[in-house]
């Protein structure tokens, strides 16, 4: 008898305890990791979102604060070998796919525009207003234009270097996800920018403090346009902005000074020498002897005693065997970094309506505004009567000298051979050779994505 | 710690006891007989009596005769065991109110055909087991001195790879069975203590924050007592392991700690003492020859005149180098010494069973200011306080300390054979021009000013209930608590920071890294077993478990510490951060880690004329690290045995004794990987930089609700065999396990904005037969001899990794990597062909096989693997009268070793020192026949952009043969221990390591180096980097029983 009560008793505790298990044991095992935040439970207003999109613009910060452009610098003839082992593979036109420098470069690109997407993806979590939901859209399509833009430019051989443009070009990533990307064609590539940097100009408003605004979108359409060749509508998005009257052209000959200057259009902030955010240039360049220093052939080519900008390049240890050529531009402890100004858009415009049979007047007016700012004569200045070629001449002069360092160089190389047929070569190797384009990180590769040759020029 | 657990178990027994001594007894019948010794024909004492699958036990008497009565009528099968003796087992049928006489007697030493086997909540007789099943006696454990109990695996079970750790003290072993099926997550088989999967983290001292890994991986094993140990079984098989469900993938070790057994109040005491020695000293380059090669690379290069040593950073001038040379390997290694004490007590009562244990082990290892140190305790009960009714508690308690010192990348040794040039002085070179010294701190000071230890304090307990409810019916219920208090402690006082830093103006500096990981489990089974007439019987168990690991840790540095560490282990003063202490020392915490798993499991016997058996078990297992969509798995598996020697035909060839043929399948799988990868978390603000002076926020981890176990579908078939007496025994096994949904922490394409990501991708599957002989070549009254020789071969191979290519996975920086259609771990290298005779530069081989002079990791190819072809044992032991000689002999057929660290030590000259091999390079045009290229002080001479480039140059064969274990012992005859009034007595010699053959021309062929991290650990096994060489030992023991 007792014994059955007993042994009633433990059947009823283990069924029970089995019981109990059933019921809730998907609350047993869950345990969501201590002292993070849950997304699910993170994203809760506009502020919210406003800070998932300004972590966006911090990695971008962290990516064209000068890094960018140095990448893009070291494969031109316009710097000398560095002492750098990553940075001379570029120099080489020879990057291994294990170059850490470049795979973080390349990495740093796709980290903005996931975080972009992401704030895209999120954005239905919270209530916002129209006007707010147009912006966030219109500075993520930026965003994610703007880097895709880059990135096609130096990952893939130019738009134009096939006729139909279906030779391999980049990842296009317009949602937030683990998910491997195929290699889309340049053509696609480039599609997806224009559209990408078309809406943000409808979407975003006219000023929008230090973030993208509608004239953002409309410079960076400019670039790509010029770069495609399509010189009319390049030409037309430039007059656009500088006939806004929301830019002023200065007077400074440098434009990496500390503060802001009414040319800016699109820049990356730095607030203090803390908040630092142009150290790509003044680690690089500023030094006693720094990483990047100024090619002689090129130097030899613009020495110029009346040209201000060439004044800033400095000859150290001149005559000697260690004779080197620095810059003086990235001097200042910090400083904001513009990366869509209106000198690219004056230069934009004087090449293109001389290219597209546009007002040659207007073109020979903005690049002697430039040349008039530059020099302490007046013995470059074009007549009124420059012949389209002679305006194309100088301006490709005029635009190597004040971009110079700013990542513009390569791309013009890739763009003359490209586009206009130019037979281009840098340290014996051709515009379009297999290493002229920066390789991929080996871990890019997968069945749907094949990396660019190894080898590298020859 | 110790005192509460007692108290807390005193108050729990006390009531629990009186209300089970209430019940009273059923309708009754008993069994008793007497057990004798089948060669001597005297009857064996303190032998244990089990009825499998109850509670009933029993001890034989001094006149071997045991009895057990109030067993319910039915059918069991009851076993005996005795400690170096054959375990027997017999059917026996219980009547109501009769007595059932089995007589039975045992052979010496055991086979593998008998005896009972534990096998995941519950135990089996070995014949009736139907999975792969390996058992290792504590016995073999205990007599092998190794750096952690696991070592003594080592060639002890077919399949069954070890890898033994380092001459480090304390140093874990890499475990594999039966080939690798894990890539991301841990390949390790799961341990199971007592009924609880014991926490086994390898990667403890990276994941609280330290560093300071010091070229050594933390040990989670280390504090478990050998001594405590009863035996070992090995789980190989879906059969065996998939009552593990989503862990047993890589295979379950159960260990058993010991219970009383001998009636009465009995004692064993043991004591061991030994010394050891690498098994190969690091031969490198003397001072001057280090220079002569230095000059040599400096004309390579086109230099002239004196060369000059600042190429590499070295600060001496050539004058000054040329006058010192100092051995730093002999400032590091020295001879190692262990002793090991060890007293256990045991009483077994009528209704009481203790065992205590108390064991003492200082294992100082070859490695100069390097030593493990245990104390442990242990005390199992065992209360019979009515029939039916049984309660075991388990307690251990144990405390190791390893006395660190720097190892491999980190130090020592590694130094020794790497930054510590022999132009370098004992005492640094001090320039006062500069305020600083030239030369590096010597590695005797290092070692003598930095103190640095682990402590780590574990208790692992457990408390048991089992309880026969009915007729055939017994509900068991078990609770297990492992805790482990796990401390790095580092002190570097100033006089030792003033090397590196003139201007430091503290005292010291301490850091603090402690860890507590509280892991309890839960599990309740109900087993029914029954017999249904003469035929037939079946066995039932049905469970429910639930178990919880939480990890907590943090970091303490106080920057002006006093010092040394005190000797409290807990709470050195130096880490105090109370005001009256002081205001220097800052916490770091660091994220507490949480997992759990629930789980409900059930096994089915069925057994036709104890000829047939027939096993169904399935396991759900639901785990905190699955996915949203994947909370619960499902594993199930099957198998059959066939014991043909219970057939008339077999019974006939009289040769035949044994002959069992099982086969089964099913699935389990590996749940052991990163407990958050499951979730989508965001980086909070107050972590991340402002931008435009306003906050942000960042996406740390996109969610992965798809996340899941990796599953291993195991198919096994084998035969076990006895023949001519059982003189010759074994058995052959074929296996096939198909993995996949493995889970990867892929490095995903950087165009997702992010740099890799837990996932289930790919495929392996791993296939291979395991063949094992036991023979008794001499069986007479005074000279046995015993073979034992056991083989595994296994072919592995990662048959998808998805959309990836080999560089998904990376094997840390030892370029190993996943590459389809070749195993886990593939050496993925540049292959070298050749050396330029007229130039001494290296060739090497493009994709196509074409010679080229350029190094590009695009021409990297599979050339070799971490995993050898097969492995195995051989041993031997021979008895004479009261002598017995015991060898073991482990071999390793292929595999491939890589030397990561020889890229500087054997190709270009820098700031290392290099292995004496580096002599037989290209020196002049001509020099056909070198086996290095030519010196030089830039790889950009040997074809390569990149400073440091790994090619098959560095790959070399595997395969090795070691005289594993060599012992000698002597037992005291009868007639002296009846005069003694000892029970038994024996002194042992043994050896471990004492020779090795192979042709591999590194250090020591058997290499489980530190490793960075799971991934690492499954594909770098057999890859050197500056490792620290395995032991070499002589040892002296005596083992005492009164």
């Amino acid at each position: 008898m007792k014994t059955n009560q007993l042994t009633s008793a433990l059947i009823a505790l283990t069924l029970t305890t089995v019981g109990v298990g059933v019921v809730s044991c998907d609350k047993w095992i869950e345990t969501p990791p201590p002292n993070e935040l849950l997304v699910d439970s993170a994203i809760n207003n506009a502020d919210d979102l406003q800070r998932l999109l300004n972590s966006s613009y911090n990695e971008l910060a962290n990516t064209f604060g000068g890094f960018a452009q140095m990448m893009s610098e070291m494969q031109s003839d316009n710097l000398s070998l560095p002492n750098n082992n990553d940075l001379k593979e570029l120099y080489n036109h020879n990057v291994l796919f294990f170059n850490s420098t470049c795979g973080g470069f390349y990495a740093s690109l796709y980290r903005v525009i996931f975080r972009a997407n992401f704030v895209q993806d999120n954005m239905s979590r919270v209530a916002l207003s129209q006007s707010d939901q147009d912006r966030m859209n219109g500075e993520i399509k930026f965003i994610r234009a703007f880097c895709h833009f880059t990135a096609v430019r130096m990952f893939a051989q130019p738009y134009g270097s096939t006729t139909d443009n279906l030779h391999p070009g980049i990842a296009i990533v317009t949602s937030a996800s683990t998910k491997p990307q195929p290699r889309k064609s340049v053509k696609e590539a480039y599609e997806q920018i224009i559209a990408d940097a078309s809406e943000a100009a409808n979407l975003l408003p006219a000023s929008n403090g230090n973030y993208a605004n509608k004239d953002a979108a409309k410079a960076l359409l400019a670039h790509v346009n010029f770069q495609m060749g399509q010189y009319s509508v390049a030409a037309a998005l430039a007059s656009e902005i500088i006939n806004s009257g929301n830019y002023q052209f200065t007077d400074t000959t440098n434009l990496y000074t500390a503060k802001a200057s009414s040319e800016y259009i699109f820049k990356i902030v730095s607030t203090s020498a803390s908040d630092k955010r142009s150290g790509g240039f003044t680690d690089n360049y500023a030094p006693g002897n720094p990483t990047c220093q100024v090619d002689k052939a090129f130097y030899a080519s613009i020495k110029d005693t009346s040209d201000l900008r060439v004044k800033m390049l400095t000859v150290v240890n001149a005559g000697a065997q260690n004779e080197f050529i620095k810059t003086e531009a990235f001097n200042a402890p910090y400083f904001d970094v513009p990366l869509l100004h209106l000198t690219q858009m004056y230069l934009i415009r004087a090449e293109s309506l001389a290219k597209s049979g546009g007002d040659l007047t207007v073109a020979v007016d903005d690049i002697n505004k430039i040349i008039d700012r530059a020099y302490t004569n007046d013995n470059r200045k074009l007549s009124s009567s420059a012949t389209a070629d002679q305006i194309i001449t100088e301006t490709r002069f005029q635009r190597r000298i004040e971009l110079m360092f700013s990542g513009d160089r390569t791309n013009e190389i890739k763009r003359l051979g490209a586009i206009e047929g130019q037979n281009l070569y840098v340290r014996g190797h051709a515009w379009n050779c297999p290493g002229f384009v920066l390789q991929f990180p080996i871990t890019e590769k997968t069945t749907i994505f094949e990396i660019n040759p190894t080898g590298g020029c020859n | 710690m110790y005192q509460i657990i007692r108290k807390r178990l005193h108050s729990l027994l006390l009531p629990l006891t009186c209300w089970l001594m209430s019940s009273a007894m059923a309708q009754t019948g008993s069994v008793s007989g007497v057990l004798t010794d089948a060669s001597s024909k005297k009857p064996i004492e303190g032998a244990a009596v089990e009825l499998v699958n109850t509670a009933f036990k029993a001890i034989t008497a001094v006149d071997g005769s045991y009895s057990i009565a109030g067993i319910a009528p039915g059918t069991y099968q009851i076993v005996f065991t005795k400690e170096q003796m054959e375990d027997g087992a017999s059917m026996v049928t219980i009547t109501n109110g009769g007595n059932t006489i089995v007589n039975l007697s045992l052979q010496t030493g055991i086979t593998a055909m008998e005896g009972v086997v534990i096998v995941g909540y519950g135990r089996q007789t070995r014949r009736n087991v139907v999975g792969s099943i390996a058992t290792v006696s504590g016995k073999d454990i205990t007599d092998m001195p190794a750096p952690s109990f696991e070592a003594a695996l080592q060639g002890k079970a077919t399949g069954v790879q070890v890898i033994v750790g380092s001459g480090m003290a304390g140093s874990a072993s890499l475990i594999r069975i039966r080939g690798a099926s894990s890539i991301s997550a841990a390949g390790d088989p799961l341990y199971v203590i007592d009924g609880i999967p014991v926490t086994q983290d390898y990667f403890m001292n990276r994941a609280n924050g330290s560093n300071y890994g010091g070229g050594f991986n933390n040990n989670p094993l280390a504090s478990i007592n050998p001594d405590d140990i009863e035996n070992i079984e090995i789980l190989k098989d879906a059969a065996a392991t998939s009552i593990y469900g989503s862990r047993g993938a890589n295979g379950v070790i159960l260990i058993t700690t010991k219970r009383a057994k001998k009636k009465g109040l009995k004692f064993d005491v043991s004591a061991r003492w030994g010394i050891s020695e690498p098994t190969k000293k690091p031969n490198m380059l003397s001072g001057p020859e280090w220079l002569q090669l230095y000059q040599e690379a400096w004309q390579n290069d086109g230099h002239v005149g004196t060369p000059d040593l600042s190429l590499i950073g070295v600060r001496m001038t050539w004058d000054q180098a040329q006058k010192i040379n100092t051995n730093w390997v002999d400032q590091v290694i020295g001879r190692g010494s262990k002793q090991n004490y060890n007293i256990s007590g045991n009483y077994v009562g009528k209704n009481f069973a203790v065992k205590g244990i108390l064991s003492y082990d200082d294992n100082g290892s070859f490695i100069i200011g390097n030593s493990y140190n245990r104390v442990a305790e242990r005390v199992n009960m065992d209360f019979k306080p009515i029939k039916g009714v049984n309660l075991q508690l388990s307690h251990s308690l144990s405390q190791g300390t390893n006395h660190r010192v720097d190892a491999s990348w980190a130090g020592g040794l590694g130094s020794a054979m790497s930054t510590m040039l022999n132009i370098y002085p004992l005492q640094p070179l001090y320039d006062s021009a500069t305020k600083s010294y030239i030369t590096p701190v010597g590695l005797q000071t290092i070692r003598d000013l930095k103190s640095w230890r682990t402590v780590e304090v574990r208790t692992i307990n457990n408390a048991s209930l089992s309880v026969d409810l009915a007729k055939n019916l017994v509900w068991n219920v078990s609770g297990s608590y492992d805790y482990m208090d796990y401390n790095e402690q580092l002190y570097e006082p100033a006089a030792l920071i003033k090397y590196y830093n003139a201007n430091y103006a503290f005292q010291g500096d301490a850091k603090w890294f402690p860890t507590w990981t509280a892991n309890r489990n839960y599990y309740t089974t109900l087993q029914y077993n029954k017999d249904l007439g003469r035929n037939h019987s079946i066995a039932a168990m049905l469970g429910h478990e639930f178990q919880k690991s939480i990890s907590k840790g943090k970091y303490v540095e106080n920057f002006d510490a006093a010092g040394p560490i005190d000797k409290n282990p807990i709470a050195p003063s130096a880490f105090i951060t109370d005001s009256t202490h002081t205001a220097t020392a800052v916490t770091y915490s660091r994220t507490p880690y949480e997992w759990a798993f629930i789980s409900y499991f059930g096994r089915f016997n069925y057994s036709y004329k104890n000829k047939f058996n027939f096993q169904v078990t399935s396991r759900w297992d639901g785990s905190s690290r699955f996915g949203r969509n994947n909370r619960y798995g499902f594993f199930p598996a099957a198998a059959i045995g066939y014991i043909l020697s219970e057939e008339s035909f077999i019974k006939k060839q009289r040769w035949i004794n044994f002959l069992k043929a099982r086969a089964g399948i099913g699935r389990s799988g590996n749940a052991n990987f990163d407990n958050y990868a499951r979730w989508g978390t965001i980086t909070p603000s107050s972590n991340l930089p402002r931008y435009n002076t306003q906050p942000t926020l960042a996406p740390a981890r996109l969610e992965n609700p798809n996340l899941r176990w990796e599953t291993t579908t195991n198919f096994d078939a084998g035969i076990e065999y006895g023949f001519l007496k059982n003189r010759i025994s074994g058995d052959i096994t074929y296996y096939h396990k198909l993995t996949t949904d493995v889970i990867m922490n892929v490095n995903i394409p950087v165009s997702t904005g992010f740099g890799n990501y837990y996932d289930n991708v790919g495929q392996i599957t791993n296939q291979g037969v395991e063949f094992s002989l036991k023979t008794i070549n001499i069986r007479k009254k005074n000279v046995n001899w015993t073979t034992n020789f056991n083989i595994a071969k296994n072919a592995n191979k990662i048959t998808s990794i998805g959309i990836y290519t080999p560089d998904a996975i990376s094997g840390g920086t030892n370029d190993t990597r996943v590459v389809v259609n070749q195993p886990v771990g593939t050496n993925f290298l540049v292959r070298f062909s050749r050396i330029d005779p007229n130039t001494g530069a290296p060739i090497y081989l493009d994709l196509n096989g074409n010679e080229t002079y350029k190094w590009d990791p695009a021409n990297r190819v599979a050339v070799g693997n971490v995993l050898p072809k097969a492995f195995g044992n051989l041993g031997n032991v021979f008895t004479y009268k009261n002598w017995e000689l015991n060898a073991n002999i482990y071999y390793n057929i292929g595999g491939s070793i890589f030397e990561s660290s020889v890229k500087r030590q054997l190709s270009m000259v820098t700031d290392w020192n290099m292995d004496r091999r580096v002599l037989d390079r290209w020196q002049a045009p001509g020099d056909a026949n070198a086996l290095y290229p030519k010196m030089t002080l830039s790889t950009f001479n040997h074809g390569s952009t990149t400073p440091w480039i790994n090619t098959d140059l560095w790959l070399q064969d595997g395969t090795y043969v070691r005289l594993r274990t060599l012992s000698v012992s002597y037992r005291m005859p009868s007639a002296w221990l009846k005069k003694s009034k000892f029970d038994a007595m024996r002194i042992m010699l043994v050896g471990t390591n004492l020779l090795t053959w192979t042709r591999y021309t590194g250090i020591d062929p058997e290499i489980a180096r530190d490793f960075e991290n799971a991934t690492d650990r499954n594909m770098s096994g057999s890859i050197t980097y500056l490792t620290t060489p395995q032991e070499k030992s002589i040892s002296l023991s005596i083992n005492l029983s009164f």
